[in-house]
């Protein structure tokens, strides 16, 4: 039905302008908060909505409306914002005319497990958490899952109906003495399949003992160390860090940032190697098609430490005369389409974890990661830490904050691990300023173990 | 909505519905250029439902599914949480005029030449400044209703105004940004534009600081950043939770003696200002801190139940990390307008009477900390190094530490005369009128 309908709008519409798509979403989510003994949020929503986004003489017109019935007149306002707006040429990379139904494959579908049924799981993780230690008297289980279905099509011929289920849940040990409060937390998520909600028992334990420790650990001393970063960290640092900046409407543009960002480019040394993935199989940033109707795919950033890839949407792909990469992603029907992360990794290398600990004479372990934050210069908060002194694992510290430079950084990174760990949680990826900040976007990410010369470290 | 309510009531004890419709127009100049036109017309709603003393909540943005909507309600509910709260009777609201005819009046047409200007005279001063600028109008009508009666609606009209860029020069990025938000368009844009330009003449120069303890101004918008560890800890959320380290602290002095913090919903210069919450309770303007003692918290229905605070209108259905109000986000407390009190010295005192310190405006990384304890730590993202009296370069590489609580008490030199609207993240963007506050001792670790 919607398919049809934004087909006939497009037949109407689609000569007035140099390119229009038509996007209309409709979805399900369920939503539950689960802290201490009580269920907090229980909450189900179902969503319909359209988008139109009109291309003329490189203008962008675009509408977001929820009475499909105006469809019509919301695409044609698109496209007279368009025509205001456009003053010289539109550039898109050309793309292949895609008619494909896309449905998703799930291994358990968390539509097929009763409401009880989610509860009593995440209810177990809270009263696991409560049981743990008498210094951890709360937990927050965050649940959601979604079930969506995308109807594009394009002046171009494409019309694709997709369907995308994601579901994920955060769980965190909440410890406090009185005077402060420290945090454990775990994160697991799937684009296939529920049963990652399942098992996360003897994670969850290993949070609560670090909630724990934490209300003991001294605060890190700032200043400026090695420091090695585990697996989970080093996901939020490489999508951080990097992947903001490998996303092209920062480059395409401007050509200071250009010139920074050529292929060949050094950012780091020959061991390492970055990709963004939208094909990684189950993982929260896996796509079929993204929101421009084009294949996903595995894009190498960084091959041997130097740059070789970024990721676009049509329009910065057409204007750099690269090829889109299948990475223009929308929040839902409320926002159009910008170049966004999907799964980011750092590819194994051949340290050990024992390895890039030897000659360190003062370090900082930093494990698991709170979030992060990206422009030029990166920030990001550790979980928890560890002292390193003399190539040894010391007292646990906390309050890690790092943040660098993100081009010195990068060629800092002189050691990395065989232990590629990928990482998937609820929550996701914001970006955008203002009125556009998207948040959140299913995202992944993974990496081993990587050592950084030189971080600093803010502390008290 | 009343009909809705109707037939959930045939089903359920009690019910509300809170109902949100936006429009915005929204024109985006991108890289030097008019790039981008937005419409947006987006309508949704959110019911909360209590049955055998447990509570339900959906969320629909189409009317058609209301019916089936209220049975999933209803089956929510038998799993659902103890509904601890009553929902309010109908009671006398504020008359607030809550949208300056000038706003509707603000179409994409203004916009386009405003705009123009603005990146005109960023780009006279430096022609490499990838310039960037969007305006937008936004209306937000809110319906709140619920079985006791109550049955209010307002709509409420802002306007804004933001200008910056990025200007590399070698491996340096400089990224300004000054954002203007009202209830009317900004009336002198090119004060604003003058703002940025001055920032990024004293930005392009390199300087720096070393680690320690030094003097440092917050401009009202880094003020912001290192509020919103102010702001948690003084929610009824964090009290009911007892997770605020402020629980047992009322009526003791906490700031020092100069502050005074109020939350003021019925400010006619407001944007966030409104008649009642999001369930439906009457607006106020709520004392939080007054001469540095600690008189209040912000609550909603279930905090103030929970915790026996007063209930001070603060519910709110904010969506997390970008603090605008949205129709599929959860009932929490949550600021409006928040409003900290002025000084005795001026902006520009304040950076003569400095021999060696920072002004810092924009702090990124906070929200990644602990913002309870008022604990905070961030990277000093766009921060100018004073040297005797005078802005000299630009601060980088430099993160900047402490804890709100013991800053604000024990380390304040003075408050600035100027309040200035500014606001930290998302949707708080202009809804906190605050001075520039000069702190002594504050720690700074630069690589």
């Amino acid at each position: 039905m919607h398919k049809a309908h934004i087909q006939d709008v497009l037949k109407k519409l689609s000569k007035k302008c140099d390119y229009l798509e038509i996007r209309v979403e409709e979805y399900a989510v369920c939503d539950i908060l689960v802290k201490g003994k009580k269920v907090e949020v229980l909450r189900e929503a179902m969503e319909l909505g359209g988008c139109a986004r009109a291309y003329h003489k490189g203008g962008v017109g675009f509408s977001s409306f929820n009475t499909l019935d105006e469809m019509e007149a919301f695409a044609k306002l698109a496209v007279e914002q368009a025509r205001l707006v456009g003053r010289e040429k539109t550039n898109l990379a050309p793309a292949p005319v895609v008619k494909a139904d896309v449905k998703a494959v799930i291994k358990t579908d968390p539509r097929s497990i009763p409401l009880t049924k989610k509860l009593d799981i995440l209810k177990g993780y809270s009263e696991l958490i409560l049981s743990a230690d008498p210094r951890i008297p709360l937990s927050s289980v965050r649940y959601r899952d979604s079930f969506k279905t995308v109807y594009f099509g394009n002046s171009e011929g494409t019309l694709i109906s997709q369907e995308r289920m994601d579901v994920g849940a955060n769980i965190a040990a909440i410890a406090s003495d009185g005077s402060q409060t420290q945090m454990g937390h775990i994160g697991t998520g799937s684009s296939v399949d529920f049963g990652c909600i399942y098992g996360q028992e003897e994670r969850v334990k290993e949070a609560c003992r670090t909630a724990a420790a934490l209300l003991d650990a001294p605060p890190v001393k700032g200043g400026v160390y090695t420091i090695i970063i585990d697996p989970h960290l080093a996901g939020t640092f490489v999508h951080e860090g990097f992947g903001h900046i490998s996303e092209a409407e920062k480059v395409y543009e401007n050509k200071h940032l250009y010139e920074l960002m050529k292929f060949g480019s050094e950012f780091g040394r020959p061991i390492f190697n970055v990709y963004d993935s939208g094909v990684t199989p189950g993982s929260r940033g896996s796509i079929v098609y993204d929101e421009e109707g084009i294949k996903t795919e595995k894009t190498y950033l960084i091959r041997d430490g130097k740059l070789c890839g970024r990721l676009h949407t049509r329009e910065t792909a057409g204007k750099l005369g690269e090829k889109p990469t299948g990475s223009a992603r929308a929040m839902d029907y409320h926002f159009p389409p910008i170049p966004r992360m999907r799964n980011t990794c750092i590819e194994a290398g051949k340290s050990t974890f024992a390895e890039m600990l030897e000659g360190i004479k003062e370090g900082v372990y930093a494990v698991d990661a709170m979030g992060g934050q990206a422009e030029e210069i990166f920030t990001f908060t550790a979980g928890h830490a560890f002292m390193i002194r003399n190539g040894k694992l010391c007292e646990m510290v906390k309050n890690v904050t790092v943040s660098g430079n993100l081009f010195s950084t990068l060629k800092n990174i002189d050691m990395i691990g065989n232990d590629f760990v990928q990482q998937e949680g609820a929550g996701g990826c914001g970006k955008g300023d203002g009125w556009k900040f998207q948040f959140p976007l299913p995202v992944a990410s993974g990496a081993p173990h990587i050592r950084i010369q030189n971080l600093v470290v803010s502390g008290k | 909505m009343k009909d809705i309510i109707n037939i959930a009531m045939k089903k359920v004890d009690e019910a509300d519905i809170f109902q949100m419709r936006t429009k915005r127009t929204l024109v985006c100049f991108e890289n030097g250029r008019l790039k981008e036109i937005d419409t947006i017309e987006n309508v949704g709603m959110a019911m909360r439902v209590v049955r055998k003393g447990r509570i339900g909540q959906v969320v629909f943005t189409d009317n058609e599914v209301a019916p089936g909507m209220i049975d999933k309600a209803v089956a929510i509910a038998e799993l659902g949480d103890k509904a601890t709260f009553k929902f309010p009777k109908p009671a006398k609201c504020a008359k607030l005029a809550l949208s300056h005819p000038d706003t509707g009046a603000f179409d994409a047409e203004k916009m386009v030449p405003i705009g123009q200007k603005a990146i005109d005279m960023l780009r006279e001063y430096e022609p490499n400044i990838m310039c960037g600028c969007s305006l937008a109008k936004t209306f937000t009508e809110v319906t709140v209703a619920n079985s006791n009666g109550v049955c209010e609606s307002y709509n409420r009209g802002e306007a804004s105004f933001g200008i910056g860029g990025e200007l590399i020069e070698g491996k340096d990025i400089l990224q300004i940004g000054k954002v203007y938000r009202g209830i009317a368009p900004c009336t002198d844009h090119e004060a604003v534009t003058r703002e940025c330009i001055d920032d990024f003449r004293v930005g392009r120069i390199p300087s720096g600081i070393p680690t320690g303890k030094h003097p440092v101004i917050f401009a009202p918008a880094a003020l912001g950043d290192v509020l919103m560890s102010f702001e948690g800890s003084v929610n009824g959320d964090a009290v009911a939770r007892k997770l605020s380290p402020l629980t047992n602290k009322k009526g003791q002095k906490i700031l020092d003696e100069r502050i005074t913090i109020t939350n003021d919903s019925l400010r006619p210069d407001g944007i966030l200002s409104q008649p009642i919450d999001d369930e439906g309770v009457p607006s106020q303007s709520t004392v939080i801190i007054r001469n540095g003692v600690l008189e209040n918290f912000i609550t909603d229905l279930r905090s103030a139940t929970e915790t026996k605070l007063p209930l001070t209108g603060n519910g709110s259905r904010m969506k997390p990390f970008e603090f605008v109000k949205y129709y599929g986000a959860g009932v929490a407390p949550s600021m409006t307008n928040l409003v900290f009190s002025g000084g005795k010295m001026s902006y520009e005192e304040m950076i003569r009477a400095t021999k060696c310190g920072v002004e810092v405006h924009h702090i990124t990384g906070i929200l990644l900390g602990n913002l309870i304890n008022g604990d905070f730590a961030g990277n000093c993202e766009v921060a100018f190094k004073i040297e005797n009296g005078k802005r000299v370069g630009r601060v980088k590489d430099t993160m900047i530490s402490g804890n709100f609580f013991q800053l604000f008490k024990d380390n304040v030199i003075d408050l600035s005369r100027e309040q200035i609207w500014s606001g930290s993240f998302g949707g708080t963007a202009g809804s906190f009128l605050i001075p520039y506050a000069y702190l002594k001792d504050v720690n700074l670790a630069a690589r």
